[in-house]
C-alpha cells in the first residue's frame, strides 16, 4: 500500500500524464490508474474530482460535457497548453527525484 | 422491489443538501456512479448490490462534500478574518475597559466631536429641507422684481399686485399663480367672542396659493377656499385655540377689524417652511379694501407672487418671456421715473438659503453660517481624531510588549493592524452612541442658540443616521490607521529585550498634532473674541439719538392716532415721570417705508425713493437729535404740518447739495414742499447697515406710535399709568408697549446668537485640545520618570522640574500662534466686512487669546508635571 502523502503528491502528474494522451472522464481515469499500476493505486472518486476541479480552476485542464455512445452524459477533461507546460515541469522534478533515489539505492560497492 | 433509478434520485437529493456541491458536480458524480454500477452488474451482481457496492467505493456524501469544499475554498484571508471578527471585537472591548483613563479621554473627545457634528448635521438638514417638501416644489418659483433707475438698482421679493392673475390668464405655461400678502410688520388682533389675541402669522392670498403649494384642506370645500371676499382659512391649531370643540366652519371671526367667515381648515404649517400661515384671508378682502393694490401702481410691491409652472416648462425661457411685463402694463409710470423694472424667477427651494441680488442668487447669511458651523464641527472632529492618534501612539511603550509577544506567537502584521483598527472602531462607535445621547440633551439649548425649530425625531431619520455612522466609521479608520501601522511595526526581538524606545518619528508626529490642535483652537478663540468684541462695539457706538428710557406705545393700526395726537399725548404727559412725547409713524429699529421724492422740477434727474418718516413737531426733541441747519418743526407755523420737510445729512447729500446750508430753503416735489431744516445723521437700523437718506414730515395720517421720554424713577408705576390712560382712551384695544433700546438691540440678535454658538463650539474645541494635551503630558511624564528621578537625586528642585516639563508644552502652544494669528486675522477681517461700522482689528484680543490658550494648557499640563516632579526618586529608580 502506497502512503497517503505519496499518493497525494503523485495525483497531479499522474492525471496530467493520462490526459496528455487524449481527453478522458473521471471514471475512466480511475480505471486507467488502476490498470497501469497493476491495481496498486486505487483512487476514489472523492479524491479525484476535487483534484480535477482544482486543475481546471488553475487553468491546466478544461472540461466539457459529452454524450457517450451508450447515451450517458460524461464530463471529459483535456489538457491545456498551460497544463502541458506544467506536466513538463512536474516530469523534470519527478525524474530528478527518481534519479537521486536511484543513485542512492545503487549497490554500495558501485560508489567506490 | 429495488428501483435503481429511485435509489439514485434519493442519493442525488442527499447530495443536493450539501452546499459545496454544484449541480454540475452532482451530475458528474452520478455519471461516475452509473459507470461503476454498470461494471458491477457486468460482473454478475443484482441491481441493488451493484448500487451498494458502487456507493461503498465512493465515499460517504459528507466526506465528499468536505473534500469538494476544500478545493473550492481558496483559503482566503477574508473568510479567516471574518471568522475572527468577534474575537477582535471582544479583545477591543476588553482593551477599552482595561485602559480606562486613556479610553475615557478618547471616548470623551470623540463623543463631543461627533455630537457637535450631529447637531450641525441636524441644522443643515433642517435648513436644506425648508420649503423643499411642498408637492412639486421643483416647479414653483417666486417672481422677484429687479428695479433699476439712474440712482441704483435692487431686487425685491415683492411684485406688482395684479401680476399673478395676469400671468395665469396670458401664459399657458403657468399651472397656478398665487398672490400672497403677509400681514405686515406687527401682529394683528383676532377676536372670536371673548377670545382676543394678537396673531403674527396672518396672510392674505388668492385661491391659487393652495394649488401652488399643494396644500390640502383638512375640512371645508376646496372650490370655495379663498374665493369669496371676507372668507378665511385657519390652521388646525388656531381653530382649536379660538373655537375649541365647536365646529369652526361657517363661523364668523373678526380679524383686524374685518368679520370673516371661516370656510376651511388647513394643516398646521411644519417648522421647516417660510409660510407659517395660521390665518389665510381671501386676497379679495385686502385688494378691494386698499385702492392702491388695484392696478400696476409704481412703488407698490407688497405682494409676493408665486407661480407653479406646468411640468416640462423651461424656467429660463419662461423668465425671458415675462421679463418685460412691467413695461407693457405700466409703461407710462416707468417712463416718467426713468426706471427699468424686470421680472426675475427665483426657485422656491432657493428662497431660504439664497438671496436675490442684482448679480443673481447669492448665498444668504444663513447659508454662510451653515458653512461656518459645518466647518467648525468638522474641525472639532478632526481635533478629536488627532487626540486619538496622539494618545494611542504616546502609549506605544506600554503596548510594545504586547505586540512583541503576539508577533513571537505567530501573529501576522495584518492581524495586528486589524486588531488596532478594531479597537479604534470600537472607541469611535462607543462615542457615537454617547454622542447620540449628548445631542438629545443639548438639542433644546442648541435650538434656541441657533434659532431654528429642529425636531428631535430628525436624529433618527435614515439620512442622518447614515451620515453619522459613515462619519464615525471614517474617523475610526483614519484615526486608527496610523497608530495601527505604527504599533504593528515593532520588531519583537527589540521590544522583548527591553531596548525599545519610541523613535523620533512618533515624537515629531505628536508635536505636530499638538501644534495643529492649538492652532485650530486659538484661531477659534480669537474669532469668538472678535465676534463678541464687534457686538459690544456696535452697542457702544453713539447712534445719533437717545435710546435709553424711551417708552413706546404701539398702536394697532393707522387711524387710531391722527389729528387727535396732541390731545392723546397731553393725557400721557400729565404724569410727572413722562418728560416728553411724540407721535410718529416709526421708531428706530422698526420698519420704515420709502417714498419717492425729488427736488421740484428735477423728477427725472434726481428722483429717488428714500426712507420716509412721519412724525410730529416733538420727534427730534424726544430722541435728542440735533438740528444742524435751518430749523426743526414748529407748532406755531401752520404750514409745518404736511407742507414742510426736514432731511438728514445723507438726505441732503443724496439730492446733490454740497452743504446742509445749501439744502435749506430748497423745495421738493411738484407740490412744492420746502426743506426747512437738516438734522444730524442718526442710525435708524443697527450698525450692520449704513445710514440712509431720510426725509421727515409732520403728517398725522400715518402715525402708529407714541414715543415717550420717561424718567427712571418708578418705571412700573409709569407703565401702569400709561396703560390706564390708554385703556380709558381706547377701550377694548390691546395695550402694547416696548422700550426703544430693547427693540433696537434685537437687531443684533443674529450676531449675539452667532457669538453664543461660536463661544460654545470654541469651548468644546479648546476642551478637546486640552484633553489631548492632558493625556500627552501624562505619558510624557511617565516616560521621563527615570530622567526626573536622576535629576532629583542630582539636586534638581521640584519647581525646576515642573518648569522644565511645562516649558516643553508651552513651546508648542506658542508655536501654534504662528499659524493661528494669520488665519484668525484673515477670517476676522472677512467677517467684519459685513458691518458698516466695524471695530479696528483688535490685536489685544489676539494676545488675549494666546495668553488664554497658554494658561489653559499650562493648567492642564501642570497637574501631571507636579505629580511627576514630587514623586520619590527612590521609587522610580529602584529597578535600575
Amino acid at each position: 500500500m502506497i502512503s497517503k502523502a505519496l499518493v497525494a503528491a503523485s495525483t497531479k502528474p499522474m492525471i496530467l500524464s493520462i490526459l496528455v494522451r487524449g481527453e478522458d472522464y473521471g471514471y475512466q481515469i480511475i480505471q486507467r490508474v488502476k490498470d497501469i499500476s497493476g491495481g496498486i493505486l486505487q483512487w476514489s472518486d472523492n479524491m479525484l474530482y476535487p483534484v480535477l476541479h482544482r486543475l481546471e480552476s488553475d487553468g491546466l485542464v478544461v472540461s466539457r460535457w459529452k454524450v457517450s455512445d451508450g447515451g450517458r452524459l460524461r464530463k471529459y477533461y483535456s489538457l491545456t497548453d498551460k497544463g502541458r507546460q506544467e506536466l513538463e515541469v512536474e516530469r523534470g522534478q519527478w525524474l530528478d527525484v527518481h534519479k537521486a533515489l536511484a543513485r542512492l539505492w545503487e549497490p554500495l560497492a558501485a560508489r567506490d | 422491489m429495488f428501483d435503481p433509478e429511485k435509489a439514485i434520485r434519493d442519493w442525488r437529493k442527499s447530495l443536493q443538501k450539501n452546499a459545496t456541491l454544484s449541480e454540475s458536480d452532482i451530475a458528474e458524480l452520478e455519471s461516475h456512479l452509473r459507470d461503476e454500477m454498470d461494471r458491477q452488474a457486468a460482473a454478475g451482481m443484482d441491481p441493488e448490490s451493484a448500487f451498494r457496492a458502487a456507493l461503498d467505493l465512493s465515499a460517504a456524501s459528507e466526506a465528499l462534500g468536505a473534500e469538494f469544499g476544500k478545493s473550492r475554498r481558496r483559503r482566503g484571508p477574508r473568510n479567516a478574518l471574518l471568522g475572527l471578527f468577534p474575537a477582535y471585537l471582544r479583545l477591543a472591548l476588553r482593551r477599552t475597559v482595561k485602559y480606562k483613563g486613556h479610553s475615557l479621554i478618547n471616548v470623551l473627545a470623540l463623543t463631543v466631536g461627533l455630537a457637535a457634528c450631529g447637531l450641525v448635521l441636524l441644522y443643515v438638514r433642517f435648513a436644506t429641507s425648508v420649503d423643499a417638501f411642498y408637492k412639486d416644489a421643483d416647479r414653483v418659483y417666486r417672481i422677484n422684481l429687479h428695479r433699476k433707475t439712474a440712482q441704483g438698482e435692487d431686487v425685491i421679493a415683492g411684485n406688482y399686485t395684479p401680476l399673478a392673475p395676469a400671468l395665469k390668464e396670458r401664459f399657458p405655461q403657468v399651472e397656478a399663480a398665487a398672490q400672497v400678502f403677509s400681514g405686515g410688520f406687527e401682529p394683528q388682533p383676532v377676536v372670536y367672542r371673548d377670545k382676543a389675541f394678537k396673531e403674527a402669522n396672518i396672510y392674505a392670498a388668492n385661491p391659487d396659493l393652495l394649488r401652488v403649494l399643494g396644500i390640502a384642506l383638512l375640512r371645508g370645500d376646496p372650490g370655495d377656499a379663498l374665493v369669496r371676499k371676507d372668507t378665511v382659512l385657519l390652521s388646525a391649531r388656531l381653530a382649536r385655540k379660538y373655537f375649541g370643540p365647536e365646529d369652526p366652519l361657517g363661523k364668523t371671526i373678526r380679524i383686524n377689524d374685518r368679520d370673516c367667515e371661516v370656510t376651511g381648515i388647513i394643516a398646521d404649517p411644519p417648522a421647516n417652511t417660510q409660510f407659517q400661515h395660521d390665518v389665510v384671508m381671501s386676497a379679495r378682502t385686502e385688494i378691494e379694501r386698499e385702492e392702491f393694490l388695484q392696478g400696476w401702481r409704481p412703488g407698490i410691491f407688497g405682494t409676493m407672487t408665486l407661480v407653479k409652472l406646468k411640468p416640462g416648462v423651461d424656467a429660463a425661457a419662461f423668465e425671458a418671456l415675462i421679463r418685460d411685463l412691467p413695461h407693457e402694463y405700466a409703461a407710462e409710470d416707468l417712463r416718467k421715473l426713468g426706471a427699468v423694472n424686470r421680472m426675475v424667477l427665483q426657485p422656491l427651494k432657493k428662497t431660504y438659503l439664497y438671496e436675490a441680488t442684482v448679480e443673481g442668487l447669492v448665498p444668504s447669511p444663513r447659508l454662510v453660517y451653515l458653512y461656518v458651523f459645518s466647518a467648525i464641527a468638522l474641525l472639532i472632529l478632526v481635533l478629536a481624531g488627532m487626540n486619538f492618534v496622539n494618545l494611542t501612539t504616546a502609549r506605544s511603550i506600554r503596548r510594545a510588549g504586547e505586540v512583541g509577544v503576539r508577533k513571537a506567537a505567530g501573529a501576522t502584521r495584518r492581524q495586528l493592524v486589524l486588531q488596532f483598527l478594531g479597537e479604534a472602531l470600537v472607541t469611535a462607535f462607543l462615542s457615537l452612541g454617547l454622542a447620540g445621547l449628548f445631542v438629545l440633551i443639548a438639542l433644546p439649548a442648541f435650538k434656541s442658540l441657533a434659532g431654528v425649530a429642529i425636531n428631535e425625531s430628525a436624529l433618527l431619520e435614515p439620512g442622518t443616521v447614515a451620515a453619522l455612522v459613515g462619519l464615525t466609521f471614517l474617523v475610526g479608520i483614519v484615526s486608527g490607521l496610523f497608530p495601527a501601522l505604527f504599533l504593528s511595526s515593532f520588531r519583537p526581538a527589540v521590544v522583548l529585550k527591553g531596548r525599545f524606545r519610541t523613535g523620533p518619528g512618533g515624537v515629531r508626529l505628536r508635536r505636530t498634532l499638538v501644534v495643529a490642535q492649538f492652532s485650530i483652537s486659538i484661531t477659534l478663540v480669537i474669532a469668538t473674541l472678535i465676534v463678541a468684541g464687534q457686538v459690544g462695539y456696535m452697542r457702544r457706538q453713539p447712534l445719533g439719538f437717545a435710546k435709553e428710557q424711551r417708552l413706546v406705545i404701539n398702536f394697532r393700526t393707522w387711524g387710531m392716532l391722527t389729528e387727535n395726537h396732541e390731545a392723546v399725548k397731553t393725557e400721557f404727559i400729565r404724569h410727572p415721570a413722562i418728560l416728553a412725547a411724540t407721535a410718529c409713524s416709526g421708531v428706530p429699529g422698526k420698519g420704515i417705508n420709502r417714498t419717492y421724492y425729488y427736488p421740484t422740477g428735477l423728477q427725472a434727474e434726481k428722483g429717488q425713493a428714500l426712507r420716509s418718516l412721519r412724525a410730529d413737531h416733538d420727534f427730534f426733541e424726544v430722541f435728542e437729535i440735533p438740528v444742524v441747519a435751518g430749523r426743526g418743526f414748529q407748532k406755531d407755523i401752520a404750514t409745518d404740518t404736511y407742507d414742510a420737510l426736514v432731511l438728514n445729512e445723507q438726505g441732503a447729500k443724496a439730492f446733490g447739495w454740497a452743504t446742509v446750508e445749501e439744502a435749506v430753503g430748497k423745495t421738493m416735489t411738484d407740490r412744492p414742499i420746502p426743506v426747512v431744516g437738516i438734522v444730524k445723521d442718526f442710525h435708524w437700523w443697527g450698525l450692520q447697515r449704513p445710514i440712509e437718506p431720510m426725509v421727515v414730515r409732520v403728517a398725522p395720517d400715518l402715525f402708529r406710535y407714541i414715543a415717550m421720554k420717561v424718567s427712571t424713577k418708578d418705571l412700573a408705576g409709569t407703565i401702569a399709568h400709561v396703560k390706564s390712560v390708554y385703556d380709558r382712551l381706547y377701550p377694548g384695544e390691546i395695550f402694547e408697549y416696548f422700550f426703544v433700546d430693547e427693540a433696537f438691540d434685537r437687531q443684533y440678535a443674529s450676531e449675539i446668537r452667532m457669538g453664543a454658538l461660536f463661544r460654545a463650539f470654541t469651548g468644546v474645541a479648546l476642551f478637546i485640545a486640552c484633553l489631548g494635551l492632558f493625556g500627552l503630558a501624562a505619558s510624557t511624564a511617565e516616560q521621563r520618570t527615570k530622567e526626573i528621578g536622576i535629576r532629583k537625586t542630582l539636586g534638581a528642585s521640584v519647581a525646576g522640574i515642573v518648569r522644565l516639563l511645562n516649558w516643553e508644552f508651552a513651546k508648542w502652544v506658542l508655536a501654534a500662534n504662528v499659524i493661528a494669528w494669520p488665519a484668525a486675522y484673515f477670517v476676522g477681517r472677512k467677517w467684519l466686512e459685513n458691518f458698516a461700522v466695524r471695530m479696528p482689528m483688535p490685536w489685544g484680543l489676539f494676545a488675549l487669546a494666546t495668553v488664554l490658550a497658554l494658561a489653559v494648557a499650562q493648567l492642564t499640563v501642570s497637574w501631571q508635571s507636579v505629580r511627576a516632579a514630587t514623586a520619590n526618586p527612590v521609587d522610580s529608580l529602584r529597578y535600575e
